[in-house]
């Protein structure tokens, strides 16, 4: 056929323009899809601080600069992720079932789940969370986030180690992830409950279930994925078709577990902050943080009595000027007054009082466009070694398991390669527009957020705001809601959760599609976010708050089909990530910084990720009854037979 | 590479069967003795009958599709064994078809089924006929087209269209680096249609996928031997004392035939193509006649290579797809859980003279890669379109 030989001579020769035709419509198709995923994160909160704070934004050209970076490196970190390292972990879970003995095949699980820890720099955010905190406050939380933070990481490490290890042992025995699932929640809730009553460890059982719900990152959960779908593509009957996820499930529960044991271990040694076995240099660090943080407290309510009236340096000023400041507001103390004959209202005998107009219209905005502290190429060259740091190395534990254990060749190698190249690129530029563009953002509502219900100074000005509502509940209302709105749109940006909704359309062959998974667990962390906020916004103990929705779970759970089990549990674990979290902390402790006796940020994450399963098992419950079922189509017809 | 074993009178037939039955049959197939099955992963089309139903959530089905290669003697047997364990005589329970192979070529490593005794029980139990006149028709698109195509097919008469994945090559690994930006991910739409309703149900899927543009795909129909359809092509909500596939199988009964379902009287296909707009003279389509599918069938493992044979050796383009490959003596894990093999199958509509060049390009590759267990085998297909160039 004339078609046939046309194509065959091999390479056509594009040139420049021809590639150009072949490339733009790829790129421009890629860069839209990142740019559906992350505008309406953007767009909310540019909206909420400019129309229902009433603030500019501050910095906005980096911010600005910093998204369309945020958007451009989704687009290869994606891009990445389906050329080169889900393909890599999918063809080492295909042959290592065949091809090595069991022993091996589990270490090598836990390997790789401590490797993916230890990789990812989700542990090092968390102690953003616990920036804040005093040595006095929480005795054991600041120990085992500063003197034994090296502990902590080894513990969730070797938590989502024996998680990857189960995960994949699981497979091979055909178990149901409810069998797993089951007794490890009631095993979490009952230690929850053990530490909530011990007093000392109650402290850490929001760093505890953070831990879970950060570990599993954007690098971690695909190659987890794609492991367990390569492994499922081998192993297994027919009902097991569906597995393949689970393991993220299990990366998620098992370093809580981990974490609060630690946290007993340390109790009953009595070798944290304060107690007799602490190590006398680890208590001097304390304290002399202790001293420090005291002395410059000192000195910010010396600042803050000072930030709604005038200054003594304005004083002075007025004093040798002669000029009265600009903003005054004057009133008339003591004295008498009456009308007299030519209309006037005369006034004798006063005192006049200049005071500042008002808090609020002595907001002096940050004209800045861009932040003069952040620098271009520091933030590059920074989040480039992270992503070299989160990438390079799981691959190289890869690579040497396919040729050295396996003996395998990597086929597609350039297109891998390529792939990686973009995962890396991607990701340094994703770190990049971070810190460039979404975190400076988020930190900004983050703590304006409390001028709902509290005089605060915004962030990056001077002066002060607020309070918008003089009752704190409806202040305190809109904080939650905006939690909500910001839950749900930092979510569909999440790049893990992308990989995960497009893994599950793959394999259910496009049954199960990607925007109703993201849309369900969008709306299931949203709900967890505003619960997160209510936590805090009232000092609820986490524990009220957390438990109820476990135990709902538990029944969820059970009545819930295997495979909507497996989306919705490893979801939950899938959906606190690079985006989620800055964005999450920093409204969390500017929440919390302004609610009398919170001391810190945890907690959020926790409820943030219980959400989505619920969500997602609500929805598959749904979808059962809404959908009909042939089998009932069957089993009528029966009846009419006989 | 001499080692092949030639054979003749075999049939090729698939079962499109529901996911939460399809255990059930295979292990029922597998029962009997040493046998083997291919299994591939599926989904129904879902057409939404109401608006507010986009905003419902809702599933497409998932499917299996499970091929089988079987002597001619035993496909009576086989089918209605499947049709028994899967009920699929039931309307909206699936479906099954046979499709005469010209001829078979394996491998001596590659298991193909022997004929076997059987006693007779089954079709005194099952007394129900194949149809004989139906025709099946495939499609290849891209992933974004299916569900246009899909509801073309169903709402021209064609019963629920099943879809799969599969890979497309051709032009693609021509590309060299640049062949990242085209995803090689295609899927493919198959469904069996009465013979009356072939032509408008194949001219709306190519229209509604515009097959005949370049890059957009392929279409082709081949001849069934028989088969029963009974596949639920809409997925209405459950409060129907009925449901709709229950409706429409009881006016074919009443009928004695489906004609009455034939909508080619408003085809507007043949009728001029709209009333003057645009004034474009109508394209006359070209279509590929004759032709034959050459398929080969290998470890999943193996597949790229052969599929590289097969496009040096001329081979326009190929669809792969994987497939699980389940024995009844098969390996198992230490604790019992079947290990599947994986088979990649690889398709591609040639004319018939290309047929043995490239048959014997993919026989050298796997020689020289030391690829023992192959299976090729050929079936006619009637009718096929595609871009054919200007």
């Amino acid at each position: 056929m004339s078609e046939g030989k046309r194509n065959q001579s091999g390479v056509p020769r594009l040139g420049l323009k021809g590639t150009f035709n072949v490339l733009w419509p790829y790129i421009r198709e890629k860069f839209l899809e990142q740019v559906k995923s992350i505008w309406f994160i953007i767009f909310y909160l540019c909206i909420f601080q400019i129309l229902v704070l009433k603030l500019p934004v501050v910095y906005a050209a980096m911010i600005g600069v910093g998204i369309f970076i945020v958007a451009l490196g989704l687009m290869f970190f994606m891009e990445g992720l389906r050329l080169g390292l889900m393909p890599f972990g999918e063809t080492i879970g295909a042959v290592l079932p065949r091809n090595s003995k069991m022993p091996i095949i589990l270490g090598f699980a836990f390997i790789l789940g401590m490797g993916a820890t230890f990789a990812e720099p989700a542990i090092s955010v968390l102690k953003a969370a616990g920036a804040g905190l005093l040595p006095n406050q929480a005795p054991l939380l600041y120990s085992l986030l500063n003197d034994y933070a090296g502990q902590l990481v080894t513990c969730v490490g070797a938590g989502v180690g024996v998680a990857v290890m189960l995960g994949v042992l699981r497979f091979f025995h055909g178990w149901s992830l409810k069998t797993l699932i089951i007794p490890c929640v009631c095993a979490l809730i009952g230690l929850t409950l053990w530490a909530q009553l011990t007093a000392g460890v109650s402290q850490i059982i929001g760093l505890a279930w953070d831990c879970g719900a950060v570990t599993t990152g954007p690098v971690t959960v695909p190659l987890v994925l794609a492991l367990g779908i390569g492994v499922c593509r081998i192993v297994g009957g027919e009902d097991s078709r569906n597995a393949g996820f689970g393991i993220v499930t299990l990366a998620s529960l098992f370093p809580i577990v981990a974490v609060l044991l630690l946290g007993f271990y340390h109790h009953f040694s009595d070798d944290y902050y304060g107690r007799p076995n602490h190590p006398v240099e680890l208590r001097a660090a304390a304290d002399a943080k202790l001293a420090a943080a005291e002395s410059s407290a000192q000195d910010t309510t010396h600042g803050t009595q000072n930030a709604s009236g005038y200054s003594k340096a304005d004083y002075i000023d007025y004093k040798t000027s002669g000029d009265l400041p600009d903003d005054y507001k004057f009133s008339l103390v003591g004295g008498a007054s009456h009308l007299d004959e030519n209309g006037r209202i005369v006034h004798t005998n006063a005192v006049i009082v200049l005071e500042r107009a008002s808090p609020g219209s002595s907001l002096t905005p940050n004209e800045k466009s861009w932040d003069p502290d952040a620098g271009l190429i520091g933030g590059l060259v920074s989040s480039f070694y992270g992503a070299l740091r989160a990438i390079i190395p799981l691959c190289i534990l890869l690579f040497i398991t396919l040729r050295v254990v396996l003996r395998e060749r990597v086929r597609q190698a350039d297109e891998i390669s390529i792939g990686i190249l973009f995962a890396v690129t991607g990701m340094t530029l994703f770190g990049l527009g971070i810190t460039l563009g979404l975190t400076p953002l988020g930190e900004q509502l983050g703590s304006n957020v409390p001028a709902a219900f509290a005089q605060i100074t915004p962030w990056g000005m001077q002066g002060s705001t607020g309070p918008l509502f003089s009752v704190g509940f409806g202040g305190k209302l809109i904080a939650i809601a905006f939690g909500f709105f910001l839950g749900y749109g930092a979510t569909l940006a999440e790049p893990a959760l992308n990989a995960l909704g497009s893994t599950v359309e793959k394999i259910t062959v496009g049954a199960f599609k990607k925007s109703l998974l993201m849309q369900s667990v969008a709306i299931g962390v949203a709900c967890g976010i505003a619960a997160g906020v209510l936590k805090i916004a009232y000092n609820i103990p986490l524990t009220y708050i957390l438990l109820p929705p476990y135990i709902a779970l538990i029944a969820l759970t059970l009545a819930s089909t295997e495979e909507f089990v497996n989306f919705g549990w490893d979801s939950a674990g899938v959906t606190t990530g690079p985006i989620t979290v800055p964005l999450v902390l920093a409204m969390g402790l500017g929440i919390g910084g302004n609610v009398p006796g919170v001391i810190d940020g945890f907690g959020i994450l926790a409820l943030a990720s219980v959400g989505p399963i619920i969500s997602v098992l609500t929805v598959g419950l749904i979808v059962r009854a809404s959908s009909s079922d042939p089998e009932d189509d069957l089993s009528t017809e029966e009846a009419f037979d006989e | 590479m001499s080692n092949l074993r030639e054979a003749k009178g075999y049939s090729l037939v698939t079962a499109i069967l529901p996911r939460h039955n399809s255990t059930r049959v295979i292990d029922a197939v597998l029962a009997q003795g040493n046998r083997n099955i291919l299994a591939l992963n599926a989904r129904g089309t879902l057409i939404k009958e109401r608006w507010y139903q986009s905003f419902l959530p809702v599933m497409n089905p998932e499917q299996e599709v499970v091929q089988i290669l079987t002597p001619e003697s035993e496909v009576d047997h086989v089918m209605r064994q499947i049709i028994s364990s899967g009920r699929l005589q039931l309307a909206g329970a699936g479906a099954i078809y046979s499709i005469k192979c010209d001829n078979i070529a394996v491998s001596e490593g590659y298991p193909l089924w022997e004929e076997q005794d059987h006693e007779t029980q089954l079709e005194e139990k099952t007394h129900l006929s194949f149809k004989k006149d139906l025709t099946g028709i495939f499609c290849i698109a891209e992933g974004q087209m299916t569900e246009t195509i899909a509801r073309a097919a169903v709402q021209t008469g064609g019963p629920g269209p099943t879809i799969s994945y599969c890979l497309g090559r051709g032009i693609r690994d021509r590309l060299l680096l640049l062949r990242i930006a085209k995803s090689a991910e295609k899927e493919f739409i198959q469904t069996v249609v009465e013979n009356c309703d072939a032509d408008p149900v194949f001219n709306a899927m190519a229209n509604a996928g515009r097959i005949d543009e370049p890059g957009r795909g392929f279409i082709y129909r081949v001849p069934i031997e028989k088969g029963l359809n009974n596949i639920a092509s809409v997925f209405g909500m459950a409060r129907h004392s009925a449901s709709f596939q229950q409706i429409v199988a009881a006016i074919d009964d009443l009928k004695g035939d489906r004609h009455w379902r034939d909508q080619s009287v408003l085809d507007m296909d043949n009728s001029g193509g709209g009333f003057g707009f645009g004034g474009g003279k109508l394209k006359q389509r070209k279509y590929l006649e004759d032709f034959t599918m050459l398929t080969c069938v290998a470890k999943r493992t193996a597949t790229e290579t052969l599929t590289d044979a097969a496009l040096s050796a001329g081979a326009p383009g190929v669809s792969i797809s994987y497939g699980r490959y389940i024995e009844s003596e098969a390996a198992h894990t230490s604790a019992g859980v079947r290990l599947n093999r994986e088979r990649g199958i690889i398709k591609s509509v040639l004319p018939p003279s290309k047929i043995g060049p490239i048959r014997e390009a993919i026989q050298r590759a796997a020689a020289d890669n030391d690829i023992d267990e192959l299976c090729f085998y050929t079936h006619p297909v009637s009718k096929g379109l595609t871009y054919l160039g200007d």
